[in-house]
């Protein structure tokens, strides 16, 4: 008898609970709620000081800083541009197509608003364009939200969420915080070709 | 010329209204004037008004103006301004419930022009 793949329940059931959410309290709520759950946990995380940007970059090596340890190590291509092969909710999505065969219909609701225009999406310098699927509005959130916690030569960070990449393929693009970058459209495109989420992090003066 | 510093004073000046806030559907805080942590009231609005809403039309009772919850302490009133933002007031037992449903009926009208 073949081994068969033993599923993660937990992600099945997260997953069903968005889409619970989602019926139940409306696309905003839902979204309000896994933002300020990301932002919560963010928190969470111990803050952390880097003498340079190299050190950063080589600190991914070994999981050395909290954007690492919460979503996996991410490819540095210069000057503070990064790129992210996987997507950190893949496994969940994974075992919930396996079981369901597709995501729920309603996920769409959650990525249109969080793309809106919003104080705190702003404040983050996420979504504007950059989400592709309800899980952006967990992961980069968390992310935007972990420049409170690193430090890199004294100095505050900016997280600058550029671009996403859906599993389909799909490029969703944040201009508004491309343009705070020394990057192009064009570059972010070329990042995600060959992963799925991009993201720049400028030291303040 | 109304705004909503202005419509939110007005209703805090009602006897008993000791929070007012304007929050998104996503329950972050637009604006607000108070006592308390607008940023947990506005959260909580946010997903009951959700639910409210999920029920009416669940129910076949079409589209939401108002709700109201009494406790103990006092009155919650939510009501949706348009799509996006609702409005929310929290008042203790000292309120004249009449007196602050007709402030927020007319504040309601006054928040749809200036949103």
């Amino acid at each position: 008898m073949e081994t068969q793949k033993i599923l993660d329940i937990a992600h099945v059931s997260f997953l069903d609970i968005i889409r619970a959410s989602i019926v139940q309290l409306g696309a905003a709520a839902t979204k309000g709620m896994l933002i300020r759950n990301a932002m919560a946990t963010a928190e969470k995380i111990p803050e952390v000081s880097f003498d340079t940007l190299d050190e950063f970059v080589a600190s991914i090596d070994i999981a050395g800083n909290p954007v690492t340890q919460v979503e996996g190590k991410a490819v540095h291509y210069g000057k503070g541009l990064f790129g992210l092969p996987s997507c950190p909710f893949a496994p969940s999505i994974g075992d919930y197509k396996s079981v369901y065969g597709g995501l729920p219909e309603d996920y769409h609701k959650i990525t249109e608003d969080y793309n809106k225009q919003g104080p705190v999406t702003g404040a983050l310098k996420v979504g504007h364009g950059a989400g592709v699927s309800p899980f952006c509005a967990v992961h980069q959130p968390l992310r935007g939200a972990l420049k409170d916690r690193i430090r890199i030569g004294g100095n505050p960070i900016s997280i600058l969420q550029l671009g996403c990449k859906s599993g389909s393929g799909e490029k969703g693009l944040a201009q508004q915080w491309i343009d705070e970058t020394d990057f192009t459209a064009a570059e972010v495109e070329k990042v995600l070709d060959d992963n799925m989420c991009c993201y720049a992090i400028k030291v303040e003066a | 010329m109304f705004n909503t510093d202005t419509i939110l004073k007005s209703l805090n000046d009602v006897q008993g209204v000791h929070q007012s806030l304007i929050v998104g559907r996503d329950g972050f805080v637009i604006n607000s004037m108070g006592d308390m942590e607008a940023d947990s009231v506005g959260a909580v609005i946010s997903t009951a008004i959700g639910a409210i809403e999920a029920m009416g039309r669940d129910c076949k009772q079409g589209g939401l103006f108002e709700v109201m919850a009494e406790y103990n302490g006092g009155v919650v009133i939510a009501a949706p301004i348009g799509k996006e933002a609702v409005l929310g007031i929290v008042a203790d037992e000292s309120a004249n419930l009449g007196g602050v449903r007709f402030v927020v009926k007319k504040s309601m009208k006054e928040l749809e022009k200036v949103m």
